[in-house]
């Protein structure tokens, strides 16, 4: 294929270079000149040619691929003409003007060569040359034709009668023997000699020739041949005024013609330096968008377009860098939340996730197992569609407490009925926040009914055993207090009667104490219904602490918040509660000391706080746990149900008592109940 | 023998009344105590012959108490006495060194009757002891010479050793008092 390309090329070359020959043959008009001189001047113009043409081949070249370009509408196309056209014009305008002007420069300099007042001179001198030599000859004819007739010639003119042909005669003398007169000029070596010769006739016959001769000098033949020779050398150098004109003028076409073309080649490299890399730019960009990311722009440039190339292929780099690192981190993400899933699905804890509006955006497999829910029939779903699954005062109570409220988390214990399943719930809800923004709710919960069995259980084995306890003191003195009346009276001793008395009254005694812990028994499980009605906490508190003023050694403080809202609960209730709480305080001082009382309200979460501190010397740890069950008590004469019933009581209320240490001693009892129903 | 002393332990004043009663009638000299803290107070004081101890008490419990008082008077006898008869808690008792385990209500017989084992058995012991220490008494290498001095190093090994032992010698020189010797060195 290329072979073939060539040689085509070389073949249009060749014939190109015949035509051309044959075409200048025609037109230059050289016929007068030789054929060395001939062939150098052809094979110059030839070359010229040549280049010509191998210019605009591979200009024409970069021309078509320019147009290519422009047509296919290759990027960079649009810059490449504007430079292409810009230097061309710029280069052409003074290139042409330079054109015309050395073009016409050339030719009025050449056409002044032979310009005619040069030539007339000339013509004019070699005229004058001529008519010498011929002047001289006629003269030289008539003073021969004179001689017969007696004439003698005078000056440097020599006069000899010849009567037979000499050997080394010339063409006229042998002429003027046949009877014909004639002039010649003879070219010697000092001069030129005029030879005239005419026939001499004696009565019409022909006696001899008589030959005159002068003498012309060298000076005067060597000035003619110089005029002869000048004149020689300007016919020729005429006749190659159209080769000349046309060499100087392709020459400069040439020249002219190449500084267009050179501009037009430099536009091209240039536009080419900086489209080409934009080009592969642009290739690398799409590559880039398309998602590959091993590509560099390979270019070896230190000019701003290198710059430009090598941020490019930094640029990618670190585009790659990140997207590795996105992806690691994704990965990584990924995997956490793997994790984190399998963790949530395989707590026992529930844990559902509420969006903004309350729908469900998680559930986990605790959450739908404690719910008997199939967690496809939750997600999604608004919180209300899961609570009427769900039939729980508790759950509904505590959802009214919070529903379009502030709060930051909350714990209770619910009971729920799911379908047939009856569970006790320790509920913990969380308003989420990411750093400011309300995100949504994280609602965690136990099952803790087998928990709650098994401390109801323990609970009353604790009361159980306490019961048989406090029965059984009591029978050690009246089974002692009889068998020793038996003994005695077995005995017969004397001192009986005294004994009989002491016993019977020591009997009696514990059997009226066995009588009252049945009935403070009864009076617990037979609690009156709570009414609740809104009351104003601090009178309450007031009426309370007004009954223990009679104690000298105790101070009561009360601290009371400024907001004073009404709270739904039983009166006379909760101030038996505090009694007992007050009972106890009094008891841990041992009549002495400091008892605060703190009443504040959380209106947010809807919740009423009553601290009652005393400053004694504090509980057991053992001791808290059980403070609350009935029957048990640190006091000697407790019955130990004062805090038990003082328990139930809030618990109607659905508050909470809690106790905790105060610092630096005593205890702190903390009553919650809730401020109304809302 | 003077009158034994028994101490009363509980926090109930009517079990301390009714028990005091009943001892005082047999003829022995009582004291109460309505806590352990003040058991351990008594103890140190007037060292009672017999512990009457509840298990329950209000302040520190009656296993607590029962560990000091052994600590105290390892030999004094101890009988515990509870409101709700419960193997383990007796069992713990017993192995910190409580003599018996009465649960309640307590029968008139069965109270005095531990009492009058304890106190007779610390008799015993009491009675042992001192035989014991005649015994040993009545054993002894008298003399500081050099071969007494020798015999009782030669004694010292033998007993050290776990091998049999003859003792050889003419009589009337003493082999059986050097037998006897070497049995009361403990090995």
């Amino acid at each position: 294929m290329k072979t073939l390309r060539f040689n085509i090329i070389i073949a249009s070359v060749l014939i190109l270079t015949i035509i051309a020959f044959g075409v200048e043959l025609h037109y230059m008009k050289l016929g007068s000149i030789s054929f060395f001189t001939k062939l150098t001047i052809l094979i110059l113009l030839n070359i010229t040619i040549i280049a010509l043409f191998t210019l605009i081949f591979f200009v024409g070249k970069s021309l078509t691929k320019l147009y290519l370009e422009r047509k296919n509408r290759v990027l960079g196309y649009k810059f490449k003409t504007k430079l292409v056209v810009i230097l061309v014009v710029l280069t052409l305008i003074p290139a042409s003007i330079l054109f015309v002007v050395s073009s016409g420069l050339i030719t009025n300099y050449i056409d002044r060569w032979f310009a005619p007042q040069l030539r007339q001179p000339l013509d004019s001198s070699v005229e004058i040359a001529k008519a010498f030599y011929e002047l001289e000859k006629q003269r030289a004819l008539d003073l021969a034709k004179k001689v017969p007739k007696g004439e003698t010639p005078a000056g440097n003119y020599t006069v000899r009668h010849l009567t037979e042909i000499p050997k080394d005669s010339t063409e006229t003398v042998r002429a003027a023997f046949e009877g014909k007169a004639g002039a010649e000029v003879i070219s010697e070596e000092n001069g030129d000699r005029i030879r005239a010769v005419v026939p001499e006739n004696h009565g019409g016959k022909l006696k001899g020739v008589i030959v005159v001769e002068s003498f012309i000098p060298k000076k005067i033949t060597a000035n003619v041949e110089n005029i002869k020779d000048a004149y020689e050398k300007y016919l020729t150098l005429e006749s190659w005024k159209v080769p000349i004109k046309t060499q100087y003028l392709l020459i400069l076409g040439f020249l002219t013609i190449l500084v267009v073309f050179m501009a037009l080649w430099v536009a091209l490299k240039i536009a080419g330096g900086i489209t080409d890399p934009i080009q592969s730019l642009a290739q690398a960009t799409e590559q880039v968008a398309a998602g590959n990311l091993d590509i560099n722009v390979d270019l070896n440039q230190k000019d701003e377009i290198g710059l430009l190339v090598n941020s490019f292929n930094h640029m990618v780099k670190e585009l790659k860098e990140g997207k590795e690192s996105l992806h690691s981190a994704y990965i990584e993400s990924d995997r956490r939340r793997l994790f984190m899933e399998n963790i949530l699905d395989n707590i026992n804890s529930g844990v559902i996730m509420l969006d903004t509006a309350g729908n469900v955006l998680m559930i986990n497999g605790a959450a739908s197992s404690i719910l008997n829910i199939h967690p496809d029939a939750a997600l999604n779903k608004h919180y209300k569609d899961l609570m009427s699954m769900i039939k729980s005062e508790g759950l509904q109570n505590l959802i009214k407490e919070i529903e379009g409220r502030e709060f930051r988390w909350i714990e209770r214990e619910v009971k729920i009925a799911a379908g047939d399943k009856k569970a006790i719930l320790r509920v913990f809800i969380k308003g989420l926040k990411d750093s400011q923004q309300y995100i949504g709710l994280l609602v965690v919960f136990d099952d803790i009914t087998d928990i709650v069995k098994a401390q109801k259980a323990v609970a009353w084995q604790e009361v159980a055993r306490r019961i048989a306890h406090e029965i059984k003191n009591p029978l050690t003195p009246i089974k002692l207090s009889a068998e020793r009346l038996i003994k005695k009276w077995e005995s017969r001793d004397s001192d009986f009667n005294q004994i009989f008395e002491h016993s019977t009254k020591t009997i009696i005694r514990e059997v009226e104490g066995l009588k009252r812990l049945v009935d403070e028994f009864s009076k617990f499980s037979k609690m009156p219904e709570i009414k609740k009605t809104p009351t104003n906490m601090p009178m309450i508190i007031d009426e309370v602490v007004n009954l223990y003023k009679g104690y000298k050694g105790v101070e009561i403080n009360v601290l009371l918040p400024k907001e004073n809202p009404l709270v739904e609960l039983d009166g006379e209730q909760f101030k038996r509660v505090m009694i007992n709480i007050f009972d106890n305080a009094i008891h841990a001082i041992s009549n002495k000391g400091i008892i605060d009382v703190r009443l504040h309200f959380d209106l947010s979460s809807n919740i009423a706080y009553l601290d009652i501190a005393d400053d004694g010397p504090g509980l057991r740890e053992e001791d808290k746990e059980k403070l609350f069950f009935p029957y048990f008590s640190t006091k000697k004469d407790g019955t130990g149900l004062g805090l038990a019933i003082a328990n139930r009581i809030i618990a109607e209320h659905k508050g909470y008592i809690k106790v905790r240490d105060k610092d630096p001693k005593g205890t702190i009892f903390t009553i919650e109940i809730p401020i109304g129903e809302k | 023998m003077a009158e034994p002393i028994v101490l009363i332990v509980d926090d109930e004043g009517s079990i301390r009344e009714s028990l005091s009663e009943i001892f005082k009638d047999e003829g022995y000299y009582v004291l109460t105590s309505s806590s352990g803290e003040e058991a351990i107070e008594t103890v140190k004081e007037q060292s009672p012959d017999l512990i009457f101890l509840d298990i329950w008490l209000s302040g520190i419990d009656g296993i607590q108490t029962l560990e000091e008082i052994k600590g105290l008077k390892p030999d004094l006898p101890i009988i515990m006495i509870s409101g709700h008869g419960n193997i383990e808690l007796a069992v713990k008792a017993t192995r910190i060194g409580a003599y018996d385990f009465l649960e309640k209500p307590l029968s008139l017989e069965r109270v005095l009757l531990a009492a009058k084992r304890a106190l007779e058995k610390q008799a015993l012991e009491t009675e042992y002891k001192a035989l014991k220490q005649d015994l040993t008494k009545r054993f002894r290498l008298i003399g500081s010479s050099q071969k007494m001095t020798i015999l009782k190093e030669q004694i010292d090994m033998a007993a050290q050793s776990n091998s049999r032992v003859l003792i050889m010698g003419e009589s009337g020189s003493g082999k059986e008092l050097v037998a006897r010797f070497l049995c009361t060195i403990p090995s």
